[in-house]
């Protein structure tokens, strides 16, 4: 029997032309919905770095927001809308690492914070050191008792 | 938002169990299980495990009535989301092993190291079977419920017998036609647990479960031995386990299937889900299907068909434009689907909305990556498969009560499209009790166990099983392997083969001191006694008879017409060819024979001796015919024919062997092209010849207990019935096999042969390999209870086909196997398959008929010669 689906139903067609009589291109209404909002951020981006509004930070911030809602509106598509793409970028971020915390022998000495400094006073430890045979000692006399 | 862990408490579940990950990262949904419903905070489903579908050979009316049974039965579930689960399981290779060794009458040494040899291969190979689970939602839990439970343990089973009547009703659409599903409880749950926690793993040994409930606490017997993470945009999952003695890491990688084009099954395409049976790797399904109201349908059209007219209004009257092609046809689709929502009560325009997954693992991410590739191609063109980041989210979907992890890819399909994946379709065929013979080839590789006693024994079905091929077809290579593996269970065979080639397996260590292979043509005067080789019968036969001894009387009485007839008919053959159908020789050759003793023990030398004393009849006639007779009792063939009370068979056996091995080395092929009164005396003799031959092989395996298991095997049986004896022959043992438990393997060219017999109805089980005449490929589809006409014809061209540039010798055997076990059509499964007896390399040495000059005798001459190979 042949067996079409819906799927092509769903995937309307969605291209802005212009205002009624006024022709000013093929705009996805995606691009008209995301580029507001990358470019708010953008502008948001300017206050908090203190850059502020100039005509150069907002034509970059411009030029910067429409390529990237240009690009957020190419990766998706009717398959994949725009919720999904956050919500994927969402999951990414919470998704569960393989643990290697306590699975190396120390971190990177390079970022480690210096407990001391050259030249300071290395003092010698004065509480009684417990040497290996302690150790060794207290290891055997668990067997025994186990 | 679960899954998230804090520094500090991953920090200690990695203090705790040091190198092997712990689970305590991962927070999963599914909070209890109780029967075979699964429970989270909010929701619970009921799970089922559906019945396996046979698919192959279906014809296309009967896969249309499978995939709208099926369709029907879910368009019941309006309203409710249905999960998909689909798995596999291991292969219980050693419980089969069991299976066919208790199976065994008397196992010998060698059937163990057969045995062995096949588990070996079964493990080697990764065979499994498939398990499809359907878990239908119930709804959601109230809150009070939520609450009491965590203080009432006992909650969860009052929970359930609150909502059995709902449970009641989803039960009663689940076991309806179609669909043919069962609680999964206990063991099933069990495994649908094991297998989605620790996802993409290698299965465990799974012990019998006696539980049917758990708990948080006891579902960390699945959860806790099990590490899922990922990496930032991974392209992949990594699963660590710990269920098995090792732990084990996979990576797992999960695919979307995306839009499809239009299919059409079961006329061009497969089964859509069921394609990944194909794969040489498992793959596993995890799918979750909306099935919406009419209603809903109906108003989501409507919104979409403003949408499309919005659309074309904007290009047309605002614009003045072409709108896109598209937008007509989408007009077209909603309406027509919102039409069909308001007509037709069979339920089967319903709509649905679903989300399909397919996860493939492998050690390592590349090679995962590289098994998603292959899924992807399977599916190319018609449909395109998916791979997405949110891998993580996505891999959890296959774990029951997990959320979904988004709604990209949502799959828009009318209930028949979904059902026409048929998720259970399976290649399943054969018993699980007798010996392995090969493999399926056609929609997956799945093991094929026979017990050719599982006809008669359990079935109450015949033990008759034709062996159809053309020449070459592997005929003898096919009944070779099952003599060799059952004849090593302890059943005694009897074996008649012309050529002589089976001759071999007498000498395998196997059958040594059991096994005996005796030329017919070589041995004394008067060995094929045709009054000697019908058997006598025993008053035990009939105990089961409503008057025995009465039975026993008609069947003494038929054994003498057959012994008369038998003799008719060989003596007619010892005639010159224009007497053979002269009425008035064949009358007094009747007469003399009628006259005469037709017990066990008589010999030809009797009718001779009527048609030489008998004054009613034409002197000159008699004579004449006593003439012939007494010249075909001296020359070389026919004298096997004439006992006398000194000489030759009384009515004794052959052989006093287990396993006999009768040829008939020497005796020379008939011309079928030529006329009778051209064929020479050695082609003339080689039907009778033939036809005394398998009386005689017969005769040996009355001879064994009557409960005892028996097997026989005929080769050429187109040349045994081509005399009326012959048929008669083939027609008894079709009938005898039940009752005296035998399982008669009858090879033949031409499927006509068996059918023309009247004897289809006797059939069990059969097998038919590669066929290129059209005529019999039409008898094939007969024997196989196909239909004609409809393109399975040439299936049995296609068998067993080679490539041209392959040197390898030795082509694949392949047959189409229908195992007779009942089912649907009483029929049983019918499937293609591929007999595989690899792994026994001395079987394959003996039978093993391929031409090889290097083993040429010439060169065995040559003491210490060894064939160059480089000469070669």
């Amino acid at each position: 029997m042949r067996l079409p689906d819906d799927d092509e139903i769903y995937d309307v067609d969605q291209t802005y032309l212009g205002p009624p009589g006024y022709y000013i291109g093929r705009l996805r209404y995606r691009m008209i919905a995301v580029t507001p909002v990358v470019v708010l951020v953008g502008f948001a981006f300017l206050v908090k770095t203190g850059v502020g509004f100039s005509l150069l930070s907002v034509a970059l911030t411009v030029l910067v927001a429409l390529r990237l809602s240009q690009w957020i509106v190419n990766k998706t598509t009717h398959e994949r809308p725009i919720g999904v793409l956050v919500t994927t970028f969402w999951h990414e971020l919470t998704a569960v690492r393989f643990p290697t915390c306590g699975q190396r022998a120390r971190r990177p000495s390079a970022f480690r914070r210096r407990s001391t400094t050259v030249g300071a006073e290395h003092p010698l430890p004065t509480a009684r050191r417990r040497r290996w045979r302690s150790y060794a000692n207290a290891s055997a006399a668990a067997r025994e008792e186990a | 938002m679960f899954g998230f862990t804090k520094g500090g408490a991953r920090r200690l579940a990695v203090a705790t169990t040091s190198r092997t990950p712990s689970s305590t990262a991962a927070k999963w949904a599914l909070s209890r299980v109780a029967g075979h419903v699964t429970f989270s905070d909010k929701r619970m489903v009921a799970w089922y495990l559906l019945e396996p579908q046979r698919w192959s050979f279906r014809t296309v009316a009967d896969g249309e009535q499978l995939i709208e049974a099926h369709a029907a039965q879910v368009a019941e579930l309006v309203g409710r989301t249905v999960y998909g689960r689909i798995t596999t399981r291991p292969y219980a290779v050693q419980s089969w092993a069991e299976a066919a060794w208790n199976n065994s009458p008397a196992p010998t040494e060698g059937f163990a190291k057969i045995l062995e040899r096949d588990q070996i291969q079964l493990a080697s190979r990764q065979q499994s079977d498939k398990l499809v689970y359907f878990g239908i939602d119930l709804g959601s839990r109230s809150t009070t419920i939520d609450l009491t439970s965590r203080v009432l343990p006992d909650v969860a089973r009052r929970e359930l017998e609150a909502i059995q009547h709902r449970l009641d009703e989803v039960d009663e659409v689940m076991a309806g036609p179609g669909v043919d599903a069962i609680p999964a409880v206990g063991n099933d749950m069990a495994w649908l647990l094991a297998r989605s926690f620790a996802l993409g793993c290698p299965a465990p040994t799974q012990d019998t479960i006696e539980e049917t409930h758990w708990d948080a606490n006891a579902l960390h017997e699945f959860s806790g031995t099990v590490h899922w993470s990922a990496e930032p945009l991974a392209q992949s999952v990594r699963i660590d386990a710990t269920t098995g003695e090792r732990p084990i890491t996979r990576h797992v990688v999960i695919l979307t299937v995306g839009r499809m084009g239009e299919l059409r099954i079961p006329e061009v395409d497969e089964p859509w889900i069921a394609k990944t049976d194909k794969l040489p790797f498992p793959a596993e399904w995890m799918f979750r299907v909306e099935v919406r109201s009419p209603e809903d349908t109906s108003k989501e059209m409507n919104k979409l068909s403003d949408r499309v007219l919005a659309q074309r209004e904007h290009y047309l009257d605002d614009h003045g434009k072409q709108p896109p092609r598209q937008l007509a046809r989408q007009a077209d689709r909603a309406s027509q689907v919102e039409d069909e929502q308001r007509s037709g009560f069979d339920g089967l325009a319903t709509r649905t909305r679903g989300w399909y997954r397919i996860a493939v693992s492998a050690p390592t991410q590349e090679e995962a990556l590289a098994r998603a590739k292959v899924v992807q191609k399977i599916y190319k063109p018609a449909i395109k498969i998916e791979r997405e980041f949110d891998q993580f989210r996505l891999a959890r979907e296959f774990v029951p009560m997990e959320p979904l992890a988004n709604t990209g890819h949502t799959r828009h399909l009318p209930i028949l499209k979904f059902a026409a994946g048929v998720p259970a379709a399976t290649a399943e065929v054969g018993d699980k009790r007798g010996v392995l013979i090969g493999y399926t080839s056609g929609f997956a590789e799945r093991p094929v166990t026979w017990d050719p006693w599982f006809g008669p024994e359990v079935v109450e079905g015949s033990g008759l099983v034709p062996i159809v091929g053309g020449l070459g077809a592997g005929k003898s290579f096919l009944a070779g392997g099952v003599v060799y593996k059952t004849g090593a269970q302890g059943v005694p065979w009897t074996v008649l083969d012309p050529s002589g080639r089976l001759g071999a397996l007498a000498d395998l260590p196997e059958f040594r001191g059991v096994a005996a292979a005796i030329n017919l043509l070589q041995s004394e005067p008067g060995a094929l006694n045709p009054y000697a080789l019908v058997p006598e019968p025993q008053l035990a036969w009939f105990r089961s008879e409503p008057d025995p001894k009465h039975a026993f009387t008609l069947a003494k009485q038929a054994a003498q017409s057959q012994r008369r007839d038998l003799m008719t008919d060989t003596l007619r053959w010892c005639l010159p060819a224009e007497d053979q159908d002269n009425p008035e020789v064949l009358s007094v050759l009747r007469d003399a024979v009628s006259r005469a003793e037709a017990r066990p023990y008589s010999t030809a030398h009797g009718v001779m001796m009527a048609l030489q004393n008998d004054p009613d009849t034409d002197r000159v006639v008699a004579s004449r015919v006593l003439r012939r007779l007494h010249e075909s009792a001296e020359r070389e063939l026919s004298r096997l024919f004439f006992a006398t009370p000194q000489t030759g068979n009384h009515g004794e056996a052959l052989s006093d062997r287990r396993m006999t091995f009768f040829s008939l080395k020497g005796l020379a092929q008939l011309d079928e092209s030529k006329p009778k009164s051209e064929w020479s005396y050695d082609e003339l003799m080689s039907r009778p010849v033939m036809s005394l031959a398998a009386w005689s092989a017969l005769r040996s395996v009355y001879r064994a207990d009557f409960n005892e298991r028996k097997g026989m095997f005929l080769d050429e049986v187109h040349e045994i019935t081509a005399v009326s004896t012959g048929r008669t022959l083939v027609q008894k043992v079709a009938t005898d096999t039940r009752k005296h438990d035998i399982a008669a393997l009858v090879s033949t060219q031409n499927a006509a042969n068996v059918i023309g017999q009247n004897i289809n109805n006797f059939v069990g089980a059969a097998f038919v390999g590669k066929t290129t005449d059209d005529e019999a490929q039409a008898h094939n589809c007969r024997l196989l209870g196909l239909p004609t006409g409809v393109g399975y014809e040439a299936e049995f061209a296609t068998l067993s086909r080679r490539s041209r540039r392959s040197e390898a010798t030795g082509t694949p055997r392949e047959f189409i196997f229908r195992d007779g076990m009942g089912g649907e059509d009483g029929k049983g499964g019918v499937e293609k398959i591929r007999i595989d007896y690899s792994n026994h390399e001395r079987l394959t040495a003996a039978l093993n008929t391929t031409a090889d000059p290097a083993k040429r005798r010439a060169l065995e001459l040559v003491p210490g010669e060894v064939p160059d190979e480089g000469a070669a």
